[in-house]
């Protein structure tokens, strides 16, 4: 049961990413429509997306923190 | 069907089949799609591709895989038994680190001798002026391909070394992932066999760069030796990240960093590279292969292309492979000199970082190749810099060199001879180094045999001296026997007289305006005697080679049984039996001590735990 | 005796560990390929669009919302196994098959076929990097749809556990990767003006 209640945090944690990234990429998307000139903007934007998953989706920490044992 | 047992005898059946099955089919879709059924290019290159495929499956590479993909458990990499004979294993796909190293330096070796009879066939060409022998389109092919082809074999011998050091070297049992290791190493194969194979579709008359609009018009050769190459750089990848792992995971309890051999510093610096910049040759030579096969304009500028972004992502990998090749040559001078000269190496952590140093500095530098592209003054003043700093960690490593050797016991032992002749010979390279590094002098040399010396003298030096005193210094080790040292010694003297009447006159018409790359020269501006000592010096490193080669093959049948540390090192590898177990060490050796302390009383390095009786 | 000498390696390496830095080595250099076409595409079109080039904006701005989603769902997969919910790692796996199959069918079936009519060619102009940039990532994909099928193939006869489920965490931590070039391949190749 404690191991169900985690498993629905990380659920959760994981809705929360995918807002986020789904956020992202309206706002880029708009970017590209209403600005020019718009490079920067989306290099920030997609900075932002890739860190996101490097972070929640990939754990990227695990390759210098040695936790994560299966 | 004994022959089918040897994993290389299937590969080559599999592959062939693959080849023709490949063409087929291509053929097949391409009459479907009411194109006309042959055409050499698009057929041949998926053909050869197919063919790769097919040689991994039969040699084996892919049964593990296959069967976990199938729901089997993946188990740990069979290690086999000894109870047959050795030889076999050296034709199949084996996943223990030694073996494939002894194969990656076979393979090297043969790969180096191939190169090397184009050379020898070319410079008598080159000998007279005037066309002799062959034809000026001849030359251009045999000399495109001297050059790709060697540069493989440095690659094979760099693989060699690594595979067979790293993992005696810092106490592990073997390698990170033996069974892609071992895919590194049979991946290389049919790469290296569509290189060479170049020579027989057409053959290709860039020079070794390939550069577009010249490679996209090439004959069909140009293709095998794009996509070879492409092959062969897969097979540095995956064995680098194998590297990398190895060295930062697998290291024995108590060797810290700066407890490692240098030359596993060397090839740490040497994965990164390859790992990092490879993609690049990669890359810039497929996408001239997809310019050539289906018309997209990367470097065309009527098509919205541009030549000079080949330069561009072709040197970033192709200056970086330098160091590529010297690195881990550089390493083994650092790794022999201290145990001939029963000294410690000089300034150890200064030695360890400058070739971090050196592969950093490295990819700042790529345009360095492209001073006469036009680029600019301040892109080419930037790139002179960055050029002219990488002397600082080359001359930290000459330095350290010089201090060790120093007041040191020295003995001539066949291997010492090889690092001194490189020493010798690195140290002309890297001087000649600044004349091609400065701006105004190199437009003046830029395309001279000036820069073919030069360069003839950094590979010698960095790689060719050093891999021939490592494959001296642990052939008892690999093999269990002793080479000849007369013959080792009459190599040594053949190939350093050879190399600088080589060199020595290919410097001076350099400097004298003799253009690289071409099979004629003027009569009256006199290069012809010159061109005559160099074709000299050129067949005595070819007579040195192959009283090596005919050394080796003996001496691995009938020398005389090694003793057990020949050299009395104190690196874990020579605590091991020659040749070592699979698995190395029974228990893990302990690191007590720093790697160099030669000729200190009561100095330790590795505590190794006797081999059991009950083993061998 | 020769089997004691490979035995004994097992408990001294931490396998998991090393897999973990070989997959991130691999990613890293796989990064290069794709860092090398975007310099292309930069070098040669400048970070605008050029002239007479109208790329599907709807199809884009969905294709990638379905990466993205097929990417969370991978996500859940992963973790549900960790957790040792079989069922919802069944379900999410499967999402993702499609969701990547999806994704591949729109751009090679759907996108490259229309793409002359919107100025893009094979053989010249911003074509040349579309095809290119597009066809590489098609080809990761690919390569990441079969595995994620084996996968699940495996996952259902029970090949994975809690306690041990390396070959999800590779090929989802791969299919993110996918997902992560395409986060930079989109704008370069829609969204910049």
């Amino acid at each position: 049961m404690d191991l169900q209640s985690k498993l629905a945090g990380k659920f959760r944690l994981g809705w929360i990413v995918a807002g986020g990234l789904t956020l992202l990429t309206l706002v880029e998307y708009w970017v590209a429509t209403a600005v020019t000139g718009n490079l920067p903007y989306i290099l920030v934007i997609a900075i932002l997306k890739a860190w996101l998953i490097l972070k929640y989706f990939m754990h990227i920490s695990q390759v210098w923190d040695e936790e994560g044992e299966h | 069907m004994r022959l089918f047992s040897y994993g290389l005898v299937r590969a080559l059946v599999y592959g062939v089949i693959g080849l023709v099955a490949g063409m087929a089919v291509t053929m097949a879709v391409r009459a479907a799609l009411g194109l006309a059924a042959w055409a050499a290019a698009p057929v041949s290159a998926t053909g050869s591709i197919v063919g790769t495929l097919t040689f991994l499956w039969g040699v084996g590479a892919f049964t593990d895989w296959w069967s976990w993909a199938r729901g089997a458990h993946a188990a740990e990499p069979p290690h086999h038994h000894r109870d047959g004979p050795e030889w076999p294993r050296y034709l199949n796909f084996d996943p223990n680190h030694r073996i494939i190293g002894v194969q990656y330096t076979v393979t090297s070796v043969i790969v180096m001798l191939t190169g090397g009879l184009l050379a020898l066939t070319f410079r008598l060409e080159l000998a007279q002026p005037g066309m002799q022998i062959m034809t000026t389109d001849t030359y251009n092919y045999l000399m495109s391909a001297h050059g790709i082809i060697m540069i493989a074999a440095i690659l094979m011998g760099v693989g060699g070394m690594a595979n067979f050091l790293i993992p005696m070297m810092i106490g592990a049992p073997d390698m990170a992932f033996p069974r892609v290791n071992a895919l590194s190493y049979w991946i290389a194969v049919p790469g290296l066999i569509m290189v060479v194979s170049s020579l027989f579709t057409g053959g290709f008359d860039t020079g070794w760069t390939g550069y577009p609009p010249l490679g996209v018009k090439a004959p069909l050769g140009a293709q095998f030796f794009y996509l070879g190459v492409f092959v062969v750089g897969l097979s540095s990848i995956i064995g680098s990240v194998n590297y990398i792992v190895t060295i930062i995971k697998m290291r024995a309890p108590g060797m810290t960093w700066f407890r490692m051999p240098i030359f596993v510093w060397g090839m740490f610096a040497t994965a990164l590279i390859q790992l990092i910049a490879t993609q690049f040759i990669g890359m810039a030579f497929l996408m001239v292969v997809l310019e050539r096969l289906l018309g997209m304009g990367f470097f065309d500028p009527a098509k919205g292309g541009d030549v000079v972004l080949f330069q561009h992502i072709f040197w970033f990998y192709s200056h970086p492979a330098v160091y590529v090749f010297i690195l881990p040559g550089l390493g083994v001078i650092s790794e022999l000199l201290p145990v001939f000269v029963r000294k410690p190496l000089f300034g150890y952590k200064w030695v360890a970082l400058s070739s971090m140093f050196i592969a950093l500095v490295g990819f700042l530098v790529w345009a360095h190749h492209m001073f006469a592209t036009g680029l600019g003054m301040v892109l080419n003043n930037a790139f002179m810099v960055t050029t002219l700093l990488v002397a600082v960690p080359t001359g930290v490593k000459f330095f350290s060199w010089l201090a060790t050797l120093w007041g040191g016991k020295i003995t001539f032992e066949t291997p010492m001879l090889f690092v001194l002749g490189s020493w010798v010979i690195f140290l002309i390279g890297g001087l000649s180094g600044p004349t091609n590094a400065f701006i105004a002098t190199d437009l003046y040399v830029h395309d001279t045999y000036f820069v073919v010396a030069h360069f003839h003298h950094t590979m010698f030096g960095g790689f060719v001296f050093p891999f021939f005193a490592a494959i001296y210094y642990w052939f008892p080790k690999a093999t269990g026997r002793m080479y000849s040292e007369r013959l080792g010694k009459i190599h040594f003297w053949l190939m350093l007289v050879g190399f600088h009447l080589m060199t020595i006159a290919m410097f001076w018409i350099g400097l004298h305006g003799m253009r690289r790359r071409i099979a004629d020269y003027d009569p009256t501006q006199g290069f012809g005697p010159w061109q005559t000592v160099t074709t000299t010096g050129a067949y005595l490193v070819g007579i040195g080679v192959t009283i090596f080669v005919i050394n080796m093959i003996r001496s691995a049948r009938r020398g005389e049984v090694a003793v057990p540390n020949p050299w009395r090192s104190m690196s874990p590898e020579w605590q091991l039996p020659s040749p070592p177990p699979d698995g190395n060490f029974e228990t893990p050796p302990e690191v007590i001590g720093d790697p160099y302390d030669y000729g200190l009383a009561g100095a330790s390095y590795v505590r190794v735990a006797a081999p059991s009786a009950a083993g061998h | 005796m020769a089997a004691h000498t490979a035995a004994h390696a097992a408990p001294r390496f931490n396998k998991l560990a090393l897999n973990r830095l070989g997959l991130w080595l691999f990613m890293l250099s796989e990064t290069m390929i794709f860092i090398i076409l975007l310099v292309t595409r930069f070098v040669l079109f400048g970070t605008g669009m050029p002239e007479g080039i109208e790329v599907d904006q709807l199809l884009g701005l969905v294709i990638t919302i379905l990466l993205l989603a097929s990417s969370i769902s991978a996500y859940r997969a992963e973790t549900a196994m960790a957790h040792g919910n079989r069922d919802a790692f069944q379900r999410n796996m499967l999402l993702t098959i499609i969701m990547g199959t999806v994704f591949l069918l729109a751009v090679v079936a759907w996108e490259w076929p229309l793409a002359p009519h919107h100025g893009l060619h094979l053989q010249e102009g911003f074509g040349i990097v579309f095809f290119a940039m597009t066809g590489m990532h098609a080809f990761h994909v690919l390569t990441g749809v079969l595995m994620l099928i084996i996968v699940y193939l495996n996952g259902r006869n029970g090949a994975y556990s809690p306690e041990s489920y390396w070959g999800v965490e590779a090929t989802v931590k791969y299919w993110h990767f996918v997902d992560l070039v395409w986060v930079f391949f989109y704008p370069a190749l829609y969204l910049l003006n």
